[in-house]
């Protein structure tokens, strides 16, 4: 019990749990309007979509690589899926086309990053503007204000409720449990971790790193566009500025949670800590009433703080390992 | 018979010549020659001299970008510098009515503390470049936003705005600027011990500093220049177009990446020339001038820019592939 709860302390996922029960505990006794059901329902919202996202970028982090254009995928699956169901096409097949979106720029960031060796970050971050521009180009003309969506059975999606929780919250939980078991108890998980470590030392065990590194950005798009389709879905509308700026929040929640930029490191759990940690700061600049730049400040002095302790703590370890 | 120089001044044979190395002057002289014959609005004079002047306008970034490159080291808040550092100086100018030059070092001193920050951010904690400055880069877009929004999108004064319109023989004097700057640092990076450091670093950092080179002080100065740099670029932009509005100097940073590697430089250090990379902005000026030219809706002008960098960042990891694998 003694060695668990040290193990818990020591573990950087403590540091996001203890972080969010201060701000929780600062927020009920602080705010009056804090501790009530809307805020819980809204609280559902917030995180879920986050949490999705998130746990496709942690399995990247844990294998030493990250995805910038998260937010443009997550735009540009649930604007074209808005349109097509707008112009009258049938749900499911509107979805498939926004999940395949999804798939071709994971498997375009995956190919370009394992198999030519370009830098993930200038990849992505070419990706990221190819889809928010494509995003833009869709939805220009009549439809920048928003493509409303009117069909039920797609509105169902992100809007029905079970037991009074709305479906994405469950999709999330059942997607980080899912993720949570895979990267722990199986054999593909656990790769990620080998690969994170020393990607050069895995592939010499004969892990197959180039292909499972086009898989696992597949799957982080995939999870992107899957949550641009529920979000569309619970707004009832697509819209041109659907998760601008998402990709650094998301990547500064991975690393709150445990992930570190060098990979080999994190768990997926620890992830969802981080995306509550980060939506209660949010909720915090709310009740607060601070303005949106003030916001883009925080989370900017917040990213150069965590990638410095972050670079702080490998340093620290590869001297404890003799490698400087 | 034909022959070329090399750095060194040895003669080479025509098909000794690294013929990839020219490759940018050949791929703008194709993309100009053939906007030039299927558009006749694009060889007008007003045409090419405003395709200069926006040239002029932003070269100071690619400049940053570039030297920041050879030493293998990228600073993608020089976006975000370059809106503050216009809306900064028209808050000095407009607000607190100081006059012009004062506002213009106080402002560069503030952008230059910025690169000092980031700087020191990649040396002291040896962390990844990337990262920090993206977290920089938003940290400073929202000081720049909040500068906006306080000063209520009003015109800047007009002492202000003379600045980027002050004309030498009819030519706006930026473009002077432009030629001095290219071909004095040209000179430089190519002959002169300080500017060498840099490639010596960007090739080889541990046996830059065996050799007994200060890499971490080269470095910060680097950054600081940047900072300076993007800042003096926006004071311009900002003094032309009259105001700053929120999405002032967004994706430029991208933008003069992809400029300089399309010039040869690379991610991986250790390689860059400041004739190209202009030439490389240059290009996607010309690509972009085109689009406007078959009446192409703006809105796709990010995803031809996102397109060129991908294809030019295949082509440099391509060449340096042994360099490095994720």
């Amino acid at each position: 019990m003694v060695k668990v709860l040290r193990n818990l302390f020591r573990s950087k996922e403590f540091i996001a749990i203890f972080l969010i029960i201060v701000i929780f505990l600062i927020l009920s006794f602080g705010s009056t309007t804090f501790l009530n059901v809307t805020t819980f329902e809204s609280f559902q919202t917030s995180i879920a979509p986050n949490a999705i996202i998130a746990t496709g970028m942690m399995l990247l982090l844990i294998s030493g690589v990250f995805d910038l254009s998260v937010g443009s995928v997550m735009g540009l699956a649930g604007a074209i899926t808005a349109i097509l169901i707008a112009s009258r096409f049938p749900v499911l097949p509107s979805i498939l086309v926004g999940l395949g979106i999804g798939l071709v720029f994971g498997f375009f960031n995956g190919f370009l990053v394992a198999y030519v060796g370009v830098n993930p970050l200038i990849t992505t971050l070419g990706t990221m503007y190819i889809g928010r521009g494509l995003v833009k180009a869709f939805m220009s003309g009549d439809r920048r204000y928003g493509v409303p969506v009117k069909a039920p059975e797609f509105l169902i999606l992100g809007q029905g409720k079970i037991l009074g929780v709305y479906h994405i919250f469950w999709i999330m939980l059942i997607i980080v449990a899912l993720a949570q078991f895979l990267t722990l108890r199986t054999d593909a998980g656990r790769k990620l971790y080998y690969i994170g470590s020393n990607h050069e030392a895995a592939r010499l065990v004969g892990i197959k790193v180039k292909r499972i590194r086009v898989l696992t950005f597949m799957l982080c798009s995939l999870l992107a566009a899957f949550t641009g389709i529920l979000v569309t879905s619970y707004f009832g509308t697509s819209s041109i500025i659907l998760g601008t700026n998402l990709e650094l929040q998301i990547i500064i929640s991975c690393l709150i949670g445990g992930a570190s930029i060098a990979g080999g490191k994190g768990l997926v759990v620890g992830s969802l800590a981080g995306v509550v940690f980060m939506t209660m700061v949010v909720s915090v600049f709310n009740i607060l009433e601070i303005g949106i730049y003030w916001q883009n400040i925080i989370v900017g002095i917040i990213l150069v703080f965590i990638v410095a302790l972050d670079a702080y703590l490998v340093g620290r370890r590869k001297k404890a390992l003799g490698e400087v | 018979m034909a022959t070329a120089t090399t750095t060194t001044g040895k003669r080479l044979k025509l098909h000794e010549v690294n013929w990839g190395s020219y490759s940018i002057y050949m791929v703008n002289v194709l993309a100009i020659v053939l906007l030039a014959l299927t558009r006749k609005n694009f060889p007008r004079y007003p045409n090419l001299y405003s395709l200069v002047f926006g040239l002029s306008m932003e070269f100071l970034l690619v400049l940053a970008t570039t030297f920041l490159l050879i030493m293998g080291e990228v600073d993608l808040s020089i976006g975000s510098v370059f809106a503050f550092a216009g809306v900064f100086t028209g808050y000095l100018v407009a607000n607190l009515e100081l006059p012009i030059w004062v506002s213009i070092p106080i402002t560069l001193c503030a952008t230059g503390i910025i690169g000092l920050i980031n700087g020191t951010l990649v040396v002291r904690l040896k962390a990844n470049s990337l990262m920090i400055t993206i977290g920089t880069m938003i940290l400073f877009r929202g000081v720049a936003d909040g500068l906006i929004n306080f000063l209520g999108g009003i015109t800047y004064p007009s002492e202000y705005r003379a600045i980027a319109g002050f004309k030498i023989f009819s030519v706006h004097f930026t473009i002077f600027l432009m030629l001095a700057a290219v071909i004095i640092l040209e000179y430089l990076l190519r002959n002169h011990a300080a500017f060498k450091k840099l490639f010596y670093i960007g090739s080889n950092t541990l046996s830059a500093r065996l050799y007994g080179i200060r890499v971490d002080r080269v470095k910060l100065s680097v950054f600081a220049a940047s900072g300076v740099l993007a800042g003096l670029a926006g004071i311009l932009a900002a003094s032309r177009s009259g105001q700053t509005v929120w999405n002032t100097g967004q994706g430029l940073e991208f933008k003069m990446i992809t400029a300089a590697i399309l010039g040869g430089a690379s991610l991986f250090g250790g390689k860059g020339s400041i004739v190209k990379s202009i030439l490389g902005l240059l290009l996607i000026a010309v690509i972009l001038n085109g689009l406007v030219m078959f009446n192409i809706n703006p809105v796709w002008t990010n995803v031809v820019v996102g397109i060129v960098l991908i294809i030019a960042i295949f082509v440099d990891t391509r060449i340096n592939r042994d360099k490095i694998e994720y």
